[in-house]
């Protein structure tokens, strides 16, 4: 190739396009390749060009023709007789009506998982229960349990937390009484979910006023919350809370202690305001009613 | 070389481009390269122009796919009875509720309502705000229980969950988004609705819309059951059996004709627990004249009361009070 020749053609195009020159006067294999590569690039792009422009004109078409446009201008008239004119309405309203009530099925099938405990078939032998969890008109996370039948009902497999003993809840309801078995582990997840809930709003509402972390066991059955003294003149004091099963959402028994662990109940006023509170109001509001904080 | 569309100037640069790949064309190599300049920058132009369609299609078919599930959302403010006039007006058939749904939904469906004791019959839902990652919905459920209708009108707040939050679930809860029921309001059997007015009253303070739909069914359950039960008795001793209160009441009274100052009565309460756990309490009472009670040396009367609890633990409901009649009117 000549030199200057070259060197005029290489001004034309840009940084890339030399290098493919380049690329192309010394090797023809790697010129029929690239140009390969490019048809195939240009040819890809095209077709998402068509993908899209059919997506779009399908998407367009169901808006002005689509179920609710069709029943609404049905509905538009409560009292108007329906006068179907053609076939193709016919079909349209008929496939839009069944469209409609397919999303009411599935609406319903939504609706009773607000109901607490739904049931899934998963084949001849399993079926699937799921508990959706509820405390304070908040939905919060959902469990589920397979049940797998060999002549009797047995436990598959679950997510449940380890600490519910399922085993004596099984034992004694799975095979007697399979509603009073759901409703059983649905109380006590709720029960659960009600004392974790009440836990992380104490710490959210109290937590200039608390010192350190809040200890408790994993159920939430026992909790231990020691306060910093809001003068400072006194030594922080510790509230033990102990919850009598794991169905309670309210503790059954209260202690409180200063410091050193050596004055149980050292302030009986107190421990006795915040027993009474504790039964009626959630923890972080106890709290605030008996120690006159927040 | 002179394109109008997107087809031609792709045919054209592919024609090119074809043309370059062609071993045989005999031409000057200089002037090849003249060509493939041109080609080349062709190329380059044709490809920004489709990405820059491509990325403006995508944008807007991502917008058209908003506004159609947006549509969508609106046929779930049709009322049932709305559809179904439409359905009967063009004979459609008459099994209205599996028209649209497969086989597997409706057996799906089915197991749901045998589960929970709940048959929806109307479900409408309206978005009331929406905004990043929060949407308000109105829902109306329409159902009924064991023959008890209901009604709930409610709003839920529905919120996109941080990830923070989510690492803290179980292993298999899958969910992105978590549901606050913001208003209740409740209507009920009327049937019903002087044993639950209490229960229902403080369910819409609390927003407790789970213990309701789960409470509704299990006490719907008893509530026929007890009136079965009373109807039973009704007709099997119509002489002497009153309800008081009808049939939907708690009261049975029964005694011997002869014996009119003597009355006993069964009270079958049903209540629900804040959780929406169903109980019942059955007792007995006995009234009698001071007359009778003076004559009554044994106490038969007045432990009656006491041995109808021991029955009912022994027998159960239906023959302790049928057992009860049999001995007092026999």
């Amino acid at each position: 190739m000549d030199g200057g020749k070259g060197f005029k053609r290489l001004t034309h195009g840009t940084l890339h396009s030399l290098q493919k020159l380049e690329d192309m006067t010394h090797n023809a294999a790697d010129e029929k390749e690239s140009m390969a590569k490019q048809q195939h690039q240009l040819s890809t792009l095209q077709k998402s060009l068509q993908q899209l422009v059919q997506q779009q004109d399908r998407l367009t078409y169901k808006l002005q023709h689509g179920p609710s446009k069709v029943l609404s201008n049905l509905l538009r008239d409560e009292d108007a007789d329906i006068e179907v004119t053609s076939e193709a309405q016919h079909a349209a309203i008929t496939s839009s009506i069944a469209f409609a009530k397919r999303l009411k099925t599935l609406e319903f099938l939504q609706a009773y998982r607000l109901s607490g405990a739904t049931v899934t078939s998963v084949s001849d032998r399993y079926v699937r229960l799921r508990w959706d969890t509820f405390y304070q008109g908040e939905y919060y996370e959902p469990y589920y349990m397979e049940l797998e039948f060999k002549g009797q009902l047995q436990v598959y497999r679950h997510t449940l937390p380890h600490f519910l003993q399922l085993t004596n809840i099984v034992d004694e309801h799975l095979n007697e009484e399979l509603t009073y078995f759901v409703d059983e582990i649905g109380d006590l997840l709720n029960a659960y979910v009600s004392r974790r809930q009440q836990v992380a709003q104490l710490k959210l509402d109290h937590s200039s006023s608390i010192a350190g972390d809040i200890r408790h066991s994993q159920s939430l059955d026992y909790v231990q919350i020691t306060f910093l003294s809001s003068n400072g003149s006194c030594s922080p004091l510790t509230v033990d809370l102990y919850y009598g099963n794991l169905h309670a959402t309210r503790p059954t028994k209260v202690l409180l202690a200063d410091n050193d662990n050596d004055s149980i109940n050292s302030d009986p006023s107190l421990l006795k305001k915040l027993q009474s509170s504790l039964k009626h109001r959630e923890l972080s509001k106890a709290i605030s009613s008996a120690t006159g904080n927040v | 070389m002179a394109a109008s569309s997107d087809a031609d100037i792709f045919e054209v640069v592919n024609q090119a481009l074809q043309g370059f790949n062609n071993d045989e064309n005999d031409v000057d190599h200089g002037d090849q390269l003249d060509d493939c300049l041109a080609t080349m920058t062709m190329v380059k132009d044709t490809k920004e122009r489709y990405t820059a369609q491509i990325e403006r299609l995508r944008e807007e078919v991502a917008s058209l796919e908003e506004q159609v599930e947006a549509d969508e959302q609106k046929l779930l403010q049709i009322k049932m009875k709305s559809l179904d006039r439409i359905q009967s007006s063009l004979q459609l058939g008459k099994n209205s509720s599996s028209i649209g749904t497969d086989q597997a939904t409706q057996d799906h469906l089915k197991l749901q309502a045998t589960f929970t004791g709940i048959q929806y019959t109307d479900a409408t839902v309206r978005i009331v705000k929406q905004e990043a990652g929060r949407t308000t919905r109105q829902h109306c459920l329409q159902g009924q229980c064991s023959g008890l209708s209901f009604q709930v009108e409610f709003g839920v707040q529905e919120r996109a969950l941080k990830d923070s939050e989510k690492k803290h679930f179980p292993s298999g809860s899958n969910q992105d988004t978590r549901s606050r029921v913001t208003t209740l309001a409740i209507q009920i059997d009327d049937r019903a609705s002087w044993e639950l007015k209490g229960f229902v009253r403080d369910a819409e303070r609390d927003r407790a819309l789970q213990p309701f739909l789960r409470g509704y069914g299990q006490y719907a359950q008893r509530f026929v059951g007890r009136q079965k039960a009373f109807e039973h008795f009704k007709t099997q001793y119509p002489e002497v059996v009153t309800l008081p209160q009808g049939s939907f009441g708690p009261i049975m009274k029964f005694g011997r004709p002869s014996q009119g100052s003597v009355q006993y009565i069964v009270t079958w309460n049903i209540s629900l627990s804040s959780t929406g756990r169903a109980d019942q309490e059955i007792s007995l009472q006995v009234s009698s004249s001071k007359q009778i009670r003076q004559l009554d040396e044994q106490k038969v009367l007045s432990s009656a009361p006491e041995k109808f609890q021991q029955m009912l633990e022994r027998l159960g409901i239906e023959r302790t009070i049928d057992s009860f009649i049999q001995a007092v009117t026999t």
